[in-house]
């Protein structure tokens, strides 16, 4: 309980020493948060290197921005938004992001013919590994509805799309990445 | 039978749940670098806004209290005299002598002479200061009884009939520059602008000074300029200065200009150079047992990550080529737009390491030594690149006298071509904004 406390009170000496543009304060946040959001960056990125852009951009925003956290929710999870945010941004200044959707603007979500069973043996890396097959779109989408837990409404909204593209894109997505893992069983 | 499927979902949200990838120090440097330079470089901006803004205010006031006021000229108009109606309809039928409006100019003076009574004594001196004074703040108002009139010497009758024709002039200048230009043949006093002397062409010199943002682009895969600046999206700003001089030849109701321009930062970049796919030669000895070297091992290395800070400076040379638009404001001042494109050739000048870091952990001296750093091959391999931007600008200019006009421009631009990298060079994605100050000359 106590180390719980320590914790909570040196995360409000942090904020506030961001706040006020203290440099260590700046970058004790970024080692505390940093291997985090690099992992969050990475997996709507195609590489590390992309991913480490993106968290640049990312903590730049934090930083500057830090001043409006009010507190209302977990330091990690506003962080987490700006993030997703930034990848976002990213996703759709890339210069194929007006095709990468224009196909199944009216495709229905596939049948999935596979069997339930839960639990699926697979390291982080292999994970990221098999996200990296998927196209741009598909990645997006799947990260945004499976992993981060947003609505299809809310993800054609980000995406400026159609709610039907979220829906058959995530289909495929999922469909897609059933099929690499599986044949990477051994 | 079906494959086991996996549970797409609790599977990756399982496993990214706490998952954690290491940061370097160098995210860290490049974040901070960043942070600090959007602080410092943010205020920067206002300089020469500021700058332009009292600049154009001063050309305005200084404008405004040497000649007439257009407001003054309304008032003009309402308190006429049939007098003077009759030398602007006398001008208006662009009779080429004037006779008709310098008549009418003598029989109004001689109204008014008799109207006012005769101070003598001092009239010669106070009509002179008056009339300077007119001719400064541009208050007074034609045809009151209250405007001292000339006394009856032959000097004061000339001043007089430049004052009624001067006014008209002025009133009309901006819709009927002939007439102004011919006006102005008969006061004496051509004040016809710069800007509207047509087929005259002129040249302008002088400092620039701005402020730009610049990124330096990745070089292509493998080069050996695949660099990447600290800051993304143009937060390494600094300070150009330099020097431009300008020809320029009237073209239907604009100027085209081009010329040569020649500057550098005046404060440096600090700049991440980032050597991901860089790959180097070397050899080694293959020994035996008892150490004798039976053969050299030729081996390539593939520097996966080699990171190093430096402060540069980029160096340009510029050929604008721009379209110029005047608007008069009044007789000495008016604003200037402004819209072309440049083709410029820069260069980077120097590389100071300030922060060099090696993941492979090479020794410092063998990073110095010219293989591996950024340093040497910066100072061998000249950087250069054509590249092209586009630019706007708005501005102001005062007339100081009939050759000179002092103008002042804020332009603002960015890079349109020439961005993507070639094999051993880097782009250049930059953005910027330049203030102006020229002297043009006519002639």
């Amino acid at each position: 309980m106590a180390d719980r406390e320590k914790w909570v009170n040196d995360l409000q000496e942090l904020i506030s020493g961001c706040r006020k543009g203290d440099p260590n304060a700046q970058e004790q946040l970024f080692r505390r948060y940093g291997p985090r959001m690099l992992s969050i960056c990475r997996r709507y990125c195609s590489n590390l290197d992309d991913a480490r852009d993106a968290l640049q951009d990312g903590f730049v925003k934090v930083l500057k921005t830090i001043s409006k956290y009010r507190g209302d929710s977990a330091l990690e999870t506003w962080m987490t938004r700006i993030f997703i945010n930034t990848a976002i941004d990213q996703f759709k200044k890339s210069t194929r992001y007006a095709g990468m959707f224009s196909d199944d603007a009216h495709h229905e979500p596939e049948a999935d013919t596979y069997d339930d069973n839960a639990g699926f043996p697979c390291s982080p890396e292999e994970a990221l590994e098999a996200l990296d097959l998927l196209p741009p779109g598909y990645r997006m989408v799947f990260n945004l509805y499976a992993i981060e837990g947003m609505t299809h409404r809310q993800i054609a909204d980000a995406l400026q799309i159609s709610e039907g593209t979220s829906k058959s894109q995530y289909a495929r997505a999922r469909k897609q990445l059933q099929e690499i893992l599986i044949q990477r069983q051994p | 039978m079906n494959k086991p499927k996996p549970d797409i979902e609790e599977t990756f949200r399982q496993l990214f749940n706490n998952h954690e990838l290491p940061v370097s120090d160098a995210d860290w440097a490049s974040i901070s670098g960043r942070v600090q330079m959007k602080r410092r470089g943010a205020w920067l901006w206002f300089i020469p806004a500021v700058l332009l803004l009292c600049f154009g205010t001063w050309l305005w006031w200084n404008g405004n209290h040497t000649e007439l006021k257009p407001s003054a000229q309304k008032k003009t108009n309402k308190t006429q005299t049939p007098e003077t109606r009759r030398i602007q309809t006398a001008v208006a039928s662009a009779k080429p002598t004037l006779t008709e409006a310098s008549e009418a100019a003598r029989s109004m003076e001689d109204n008014r002479r008799e109207k006012l009574p005769r101070t003598t004594g001092q009239s010669g001196s106070a009509t002179e200061t008056e009339s300077h004074e007119y001719s400064r703040s541009g208050s007074g108002t034609e045809g009151s009884n209250s405007q001292p009139v000339a006394n009856e010497s032959s000097e004061t009758e000339l001043e007089f009939l430049s004052l009624p024709v001067r006014r008209i002039q002025i009133s009309q200048f901006s819709s009927r520059p002939a007439m102004a230009n011919a006006l102005s043949w008969r006061s004496n006093k051509p004040i016809r602008d710069l800007y509207s002397r047509l087929l005259k062409p002129y040249v302008a010199f002088g400092p620039v000074t701005g402020f730009n943002q610049s990124r330096l682009q990745n070089g292509p895969a493998g080069s050996d300029w695949q660099g990447k600046t600290l800051a993304e999206r143009g937060s390494s700003p600094g300070f150009f200065g330099g020097v431009q001089a300008l020809y320029a030849i009237p073209v239907g109701k604009f100027h085209l200009q081009s010329g040569i321009q020649a500057g550098m930062d005046l404060t440096p970049r600090r700049t991440n150079w980032n050597y991901t796919t860089r790959v180097v030669s070397d050899s080694f000895p293959y020994r035996n047992v008892p150490g004798d070297t039976l053969f050299w091992v030729p081996v390539r290395y593939r520097d996966t990550q080699m990171q190093v800070q430096t402060e540069i400076r980029m160096r340009s040379i510029a050929i604008p080529l721009q379209w110029t638009r005047t608007i008069s404001l009044n007789p000495k001042s008016g604003i200037v737009l402004q819209g072309g494109v440049r083709l410029e050739r820069w260069s980077l000048v120097s590389g100071t390491t300030v922060n060099p870091q090696n993941d492979r952990t090479w020794s410092q001296q063998q990073f110095n030594g010219g293989i591996y750093g950024l340093t040497a091959p910066l100072a061998k391999t000249p950087i250069s690149r054509w590249q092209g931007s586009g630019n706007i600008g708005v501005g102001a200019y005062r007339r100081l006298n009939d050759h000179w006009v002092l103008q002042g421009l804020w332009s603002s631009g960015t890079q349109l071509g020439g961005i993507k990298p070639v094999q051993n060079q880097v782009g250049i994605r930059q953005n910027f904004g330049y203030l102006h100050m020229q002297m043009l000359f006519t002639w």
